[in-house]
């Protein structure tokens, strides 16, 4: 029985075998790599999205509710076109704040 | 670098062991064993990858295991924690590559990566057998360095890599068929057909 025998892959075999042979010195690699450890994440992207997301869905609702229900936007709109600063103007700013942070904040842990 | 010593009171413990107390109790002597234990490996595999680039080859090892600390709760154990690392390892080689938009092994980077071996350790063969590796893609290239140097299966070749199982084998094919052309000389006598 013939065996054909690539001389390409007993080369590269030869090779690998003396370089997975061969050990790299760690030389303070382990402990740069420790020192460079930060916290783990404790909880992942996807639960912290829906966390942040949870949060300002119900700060929304709450602001909506505790400043007159449906017509809080329409009253911050008209309030802000005006040039008044009202409590729905107030807390539509602290909304867009809001969102703002939540967004920079999920753009972050990306 | 300090003297400070890492507690080697690991040692004794499986790759799973170790992982098991990072995951319970954020334990860094346990990961400090998994790095001191895989080092080694990761960082001889990415020179291969950038050509003997060292410095290049140590920050992307670096930031391996500092990624396979901060994501380890997404470790299934569907592989092993060397062949998960070399994925790790190669979305980070792939990411400096693009952000530095340069092909990492050049003429330059084997020069390198032969200076800093001593001459007689380089025989004329292992020599020409880089030098035909420098003709190759970087797909191609990355896979002799998987399936051989990591002594890693076409499976786990095409998890590390993130391509299909026949496209390893169609890269290895390549591979050595360039390899070969480019090494024609040392065919020796007989070799293809030797009698068993």
């Amino acid at each position: 029985m013939n065996i054909i025998r690539d001389p390409i892959d007993d080369m590269l075999k030869g090779d690998a075998a003396q370089h997975r042979d061969s050990y790299v010195d760690d030389d303070g690699f382990t402990l740069r790599v420790v020192d460079a450890l930060g916290p783990r994440a404790s909880i992942s992207t996807a639960m912290r999205f829906f966390i942040l997301g949870g949060i300002t869905l119900v700060a929304t609702l709450c602001v909506a509710f505790l400043s007159g229900g449906g017509n809080f936007l329409v009253d911050a709109a008209m309030d802000i076109a005006t040039s008044t600063m009202t409590q729905a103007a107030v807390s539509f700013f602290a909304l867009v704040a809001t969102l703002i942070a939540v967004s920079i904040a999920t753009a972050h842990d990306r | 670098m300090s003297e400070r010593k890492l507690t080697g009171a690991s040692a004794g413990y499986t790759d799973s062991d170790l992982i098991g107390r990072v995951l319970l109790r954020d334990d860094r002597n346990a990961f400090a064993e998994l790095v001191r234990r895989h080092q080694s490996q990761l960082r001889a595999s990415l020179r291969k990858m950038t050509g003997g680039n060292m410095a290049m080859s140590d920050d992307i090892a670096q930031e391996s295991f500092i990624l396979a600390w901060r994501n380890i709760k997404s470790f299934r154990y569907e592989a092993k924690f060397s062949t998960w690392l070399y994925r790790i390892a190669f979305n980070c080689w792939q990411s400096e590559v693009r952000r530095k938009h340069e092909v990492p092994m050049d003429g330059n980077a084997i020069h390198e990566a032969e200076v800093t071996a001593p001459e007689s350790d380089l025989t004329g063969v292992r020599r020409d057998l880089l030098r035909a590796m420098e003709d190759l893609n970087d797909a191609e290239r990355n896979v002799i360095v998987q399936c051989y140097y990591n002594d890693l299966s076409h499976e786990e070749a095409a998890y590390v890599l993130g391509m299909p199982l026949g496209t390893v084998k169609t890269h290895i094919l390549k591979a050595r068929e360039k390899m070969r052309a480019k090494l024609a000389a040392y065919r020796p006598h007989g070799s293809e057909g030797v009698a068993a």
